[in-house]
C-alpha cells in the first residue's frame, strides 16, 4: 500500500484504505506484568489497571497513530486559502483541509458513479513523484551529460543550486519534469485531443487524441515534446517524442546537486487510470537509451481537488534574477549576478 | 507475539512511514542553517513575486548598527494556501521573525514564521524552510516552532 502517496491528500480515506478493527476486550493470552524496580505501591496500581484499561490505552495509541496518518489534526486550524473573489476558487496548489473536506460534500464525490474514460478535473496538488531511486546506470554518454550539470561551488563552499538547473533559471520545466512536479493539473477532454493544463509555469500541453502518429523524425525539439493518446481498456496511454535536450528529467541528490539529463531521442510512454472518482493512478516509462541503459519507470497517484481551478504561477525569470540577488546567492555565500 | 505488542509495533510502524517522506520544492536550501534564529525587525519590503516571495527587513545588531536582511518565502499560489495575501505586510510594520539563517554568516535567511508584537502570526509556518531536509529535520524544527511534527507541504515530490 502506497500510504506515502495517501499523505498527500490527508483528509480523505481512499476507498483502498486498510479497514482496522481495534482489539479492545480481549483477554486471552493477557499477563500481569511489574515494571522493573517498581515500588510495592506502583505494583498494586498496575495491578488495579486491568486488561481493559491497558486496551484502551493501546486502541487509543493506534487510533492517533493512524490520525496522524491520514489527516493534519493540529494543523486543521491554521491553514486558509485564498479565493480571489465570490464566484472564484482558490488556486488548487495547498487548497486547505477544511475546504476540501467541504468540497467532497459540497460536489457529492462519495456520490459519483465512476466514468474511467472521463479524466476531467483538477488533479493536484504536487505531481506524481520521480521514481530517482530506481534509476537506471547512465550509458558513458549519459555520464558526460550528468557530470555536466554538477552544481556550481561558491567561494563559502556551498553548491548554487541555481547554476545548472533550467528550471531554477525559469527556463520552461518540460516533460517529464512536469509530470513528477507540477503544482497540480487540470484534465480537459476534448473530442480530438485531451488538454494538460499546469499550476507551474501556467502551461498547457496538448495531447491529440485524432488518430495521428508521432513524427517520426521530429522537425523542432520541444520542450513539451509531440503527444499523442489513445484508450487501452479503462488506461489512457501517451506517447511521446521531440523533446528537446536542455531540460532535466528531475534532480539528481545522489550524487552532490546534479540533474538526470536526457536526449533529444527520448520517449515517453505514460498511462492514466483512473480507479476511483476521486484518484487518478499514472505510470511513466522513459525510454532513452542514448543516456540510460534501461527503460525507467516512475508511478505515482493524484486526488482530485473539487472546488479549485489553475491560479497563475509563471516561473518569472526577472523575479528569479532578483529573488537570487537578494536572498539565495548571499545565503550561499556567492556573487550577485551581473 | 502478543497482540499488543503487535499492534504497539504496528503504530511506529505507521508513525515511521508517515514520517518517511523528504520535503523538496523549487530549490534547495543547504545554505541555510539548521538553528533558528528570532530576530526583530521592521519591514522594508514586501516583494510579493514567484518563484519566490521576499521580505525584506532592517533591524539592529548587537553593536546598534542597522543591518538590513532578506528572508525567502514560497510562491505566491502557496502562500495563499497558508493565508497570505499581497497585503499581508506593510512597509514599517514591526515583525518577530523565526528565521534559518545562512550557515555563511550573510543577513539572508530562509523564513520560519512571522508574528506580530501582540502575538498575531502573519505566517504560522512557512513550508519553505522546510525545503531539502529529511523529515526528522523538519519534525525538531516544526516541534521547537510550537507546532505537531507533521503538516502540509512535507511530502512535496521532487521537481
Amino acid at each position: 500500500m502506497c500510504i506515502s502517496r495517501h499523505l498527500d491528500q490527508p483528509n480523505i480515506l481512499p476507498e483502498t484504505a486498510p479497514r482496522i478493527r481495534l482489539p479492545i476486550g480481549d483477554r486471552r493470552g493477557t499477563e500481569h506484568r511489574v515494571i522493573a524496580g517498581g515500588s510495592v505501591s506502583s505494583r498494586a496500581l498496575l495491578d488495579l489497571w486491568g486488561d481493559k484499561m491497558r486496551n484502551l490505552l493501546i486502541g487509543f495509541t493506534f487510533t492517533l497513530a493512524v490520525l496522524l496518518i491520514f489527516s493534519d489534526i493540529g494543523w486543521t486550524q491554521e491553514v486558509t486559502d485564498i479565493a480571489p473573489g465570490p464566484g472564484w476558487l482558490p488556486a488548487v496548489r495547498r487548497h486547505s483541509v477544511q475546504a476540501q473536506r467541504a468540497d467532497r460534500i459540497k460536489y457529492k464525490i462519495d456520490q459519483r458513479k465512476l466514468d474511467p474514460h472521463d479524466l476531467t478535473g483538477m488533479w493536484g496538488e504536487t505531481g506524481f513523484g520521480l521514481n530517482a531511486k530506481d534509476a537506471p546506470s547512465f550509458t558513458p554518454y549519459g555520464q558526460q551529460l550528468s557530470d555536466a550539470t554538477q552544481a556550481d561551488i561558491s567561494s563559502a563552499g556551498f553548491a548554487i543550486d541555481a547554476s545548472k538547473d533550467p528550471q531554477q533559471m525559469c527556463d520552461p520545466m518540460g516533460f517529464p519534469r512536469l509530470w513528477s512536479f507540477n503544482y497540480g493539473f487540470e484534465f480537459i477532454q476534448l473530442p480530438d485531443r485531451m488538454l494538460q493544463v499546469f499550476e507551474w509555469g501556467h502551461t498547457f500541453r496538448t495531447i491529440w487524441t485524432d488518430g495521428r502518429k508521432l513524427p517520426p523524425n521530429p522537425p523542432q525539439q520541444r520542450f513539451l515534446g509531440f503527444a499523442v493518446g489513445h484508450w487501452e481498456g479503462d488506461a489512457f496511454v501517451v506517447e511521446s517524442n521531440g523533446y528537446d535536450d536542455r531540460t532535466w528529467i528531475g534532480r539528481d541528490e545522489r550524487k552532490g546537486e546534479r540533474g538526470f539529463p536526457h536526449s533529444d531521442e527520448m520517449r515517453i510512454v505514460e498511462r492514466y487510470r483512473r480507479t476511483a472518482v476521486d484518484t487518478l493512478e499514472s505510470e511513466l516509462t522513459i525510454y532513452d537509451p542514448k543516456v540510460y541503459t534501461a527503460p525507467w519507470t516512475s508511478n505515482g497517484r493524484a486526488r482530485l481537488f473539487p472546488g479549485t481551478e489553475i491560479g497563475e504561477y509563471f516561473c518569472v525569470p526577472s523575479e528569479e534574477r532578483d529573488f537570487q540577488n537578494l536572498v539565495s546567492r548571499p545565503a550561499a555565500g556567492a556573487e550577485p549576478l551581473k | 507475539m502478543n497482540r499488543k505488542y503487535f499492534i504497539l509495533a504496528l503504530s511506529l510502524v505507521g508513525l515511521f512511514l508517515a514520517l518517511s517522506q523528504t520535503a523538496v520544492a523549487h530549490h534547495s536550501t543547504t545554505y541555510y542553517s539548521l538553528e533558528p534564529k528570532v530576530i526583530r525587525g521592521t519591514v522594508v519590503e514586501f516583494r510579493w513575486r514567484n518563484p519566490h516571495a521576499v521580505v525584506v527587513w532592517d533591524t539592529k545588531d548587537d553593536a546598534g548598527q542597522t543591518v538590513r536582511w532578506a528572508g525567502e518565502l514560497s510562491s505566491v499560489t502557496t502562500l495563499m494556501g497558508d493565508g497570505l495575501t499581497k497585503d499581508s505586510l506593510k512597509t514599517g510594520d514591526e515583525i518577530i521573525f523565526s528565521v534559518r539563517p545562512s550557515k555563511a554568516g550573510t543577513p539572508a535567511a530562509v523564513i520560519q514564521s512571522m508574528k506580530r508584537p501582540d502575538g498575531t502570526f502573519v505566517l504560522r509556518w512557512s513550508t519553505q524552510s522546510e525545503t531539502g531536509l529529511t523529515p526528522e529535520q523538519v519534525g525538531k524544527l516544526r516541534v521547537a516552532a510550537g507546532l505537531p511534527a507533521e503538516g502540509p507541504g512535507r511530502t512535496a515530490p521532487k521537481p
